[in-house]
């Protein structure tokens, strides 16, 4: 994998100097600087870098202003802005802008690099991260289905072109939050999913309660194994789910614009049950 | 649910809309619920985790979800929930819900948000938690906007 390109928006020669020194010798490759706005967004349409560290006060515009810029050029710009100030309103007008992280000058050096790191992990290593996360996400659908229900399961998989996953019956949603910010969505037909709650019940009678609830937990269950076996391999990547969100319907058409997924469909003898797993960035 | 968890919602409202383009953010009724979200059409659901873990639903009507998507994007006529008014949605969720991580952050409060997953169907229900949730009415402009928020500490 080539460098990582860093373009550098500072009007201070110190600190363009303090922060090249930084990203010497490693991932990073400075491949510019720009010491006022308009020269930040013409270097940024010639150069094309991988990502942009931007000062919030430059001699003709604010940092802001110049991100709203080059965010205008490309809007998956990587930008972190840094700056001597750092209060909650700057944070919040970068933030909806579309500014991706900010620091606080100083800037410490293993902060400055983990930064723009994680920053770029939305960018190109991203679908190689996905592919690689992948295949524990699959093993722990196929464990927890022979563990928890006794079933066997023949498991597809393909990524998916479409931001939008149809889902019937019910769907479970998971956020995944951390380094790689992304959503899993396990979804079952009513009836497979009642068998599968059955099973895990050894036969019991079950109510339309139950099987939600079930379900909710088995998606708990196969999202958190996977994401603390990902936690273990990728050090640092600290991924985490959130309590799963329920949805019920005959046709759910469920939208994430900005992720890239995989759907994985695993057949089973008491029907379908399908797990798309959609990470954020990649495109 | 604390209802003070409802406080950098409201605030978070109050900051990014006027950002966005509208003039008059108002509070309707707040109430306690333990039932489904029943979704009004368009429900875009966000997770939080870290010291406050739960879901948000964000429930509006197709027609509510087009006007706001078409006032974000400086009064281009919005006809149908396409790929933009779409994209437009799940932004405000994110930058709401982004704003009122910051709220919390200001109390001490460490969260972390997942991306948005906009939901668009006929007929369908949402469960942003497995205990109460509180739901809080907000109209926007003249778009109203319910927030189903499910969070615990």
């Amino acid at each position: 994998m080539g460098k990582i390109r860093v373009l550098i928006v500072d009007d201070s020669p110190f600190s363009r100097k303090v922060m090249a020194g930084t990203l010497d010798q490693t991932v990073f490759e400075v491949c510019g600087f720009a010491e006022n706005g308009w020269e930040a967004v013409e270097k940024f349409k010639l150069l094309c870098p991988d990502v942009v560290t931007m000062d919030m006060n430059l001699p003709d515009m604010d940092g802001l202003v110049c991100s709203r810029e080059i965010l205008s050029i490309d809007s998956n710009a990587k930008i972190v802005m840094a700056s001597a100030m750092r209060d909650d309103s700057l944070i919040s007008r970068g933030y909806s802008i579309g500014v991706q992280a900010f620091l606080q000058k100083p800037i410490k050096a293993p902060e400055l690099l983990d930064t723009l790191r994680q920053v770029c992990l939305n960018n190109r290593s991203n679908q190689e991260w996905q592919e690689k996360y992948l295949q524990y996400f699959i093993s722990s659908l196929q464990q927890n289905l022979l563990q928890m229900a006794g079933l066997e399961s023949d498991v597809s998989t393909s990524p998916d072109s479409q931001p939008k996953f149809t889902a019937r019956g019910i769907a479970i949603i998971l956020g995944i939050t951390g380094k790689q910010t992304g959503r899993i969505i396990l979804n079952a037909t009513e009836q497979t999913a009642q068998k599968l709650t059955q099973r895990i019940l050894d036969g019991a009678a079950v109510d339309e309660e139950d099987v939600l609830n079930s379900i909710a937990e088995v998606a708990n269950i196969i999202g958190g194994h996977s994401v603390s076996v990902i936690n273990n391999i990728y050090r640092g990547v600290e991924l985490r789910l959130t309590p799963p969100g329920i949805m019920c319907g005959n046709s759910i058409d469920i939208i994430n614009p900005k992720l890239s997924s995989f759907n994985v469909i695993a057949e089973t003898e008491i029907g379908t049950l399908n797990l798309n797993i959609g990470f954020a960035g990649g495109k | 649910m604390d209802v003070k968890l409802i406080n950098p919602f409201v605030d978070a409202v109050a900051t990014v809309m006027p950002q966005l383009g509208f003039q008059n953010v108002s509070r309707g009724k707040l109430a306690v619920k333990d039932q489904y979200v029943s979704s009004q059409g368009v429900t875009v659901l966000i997770g939080m985790t870290n010291d406050v873990r739960g879901n948000i639903a964000y429930n509006m009507s197709e027609e509510t979800a087009r006007s706001i998507a078409s006032t974000m994007m400086m009064g281009m006529p919005v006809d149908k929930m396409d790929d933009m008014a779409q994209s437009a949605i799940s932004e405000l969720v994110n930058m709401v819900t982004a704003n009122a991580a910051i709220n919390f952050e200001k109390q001490g409060i460490s969260v972390d948000i997942s991306p948005p997953s906009l939901a668009v169907g006929e007929n369908f229900k949402v469960k942003v938690s497995s205990t109460k949730y509180l739901a809080l009415e907000l109209l926007i402009d003249s778009n109203a906007l319910e927030l189903n928020i499910g969070l615990g500490q």
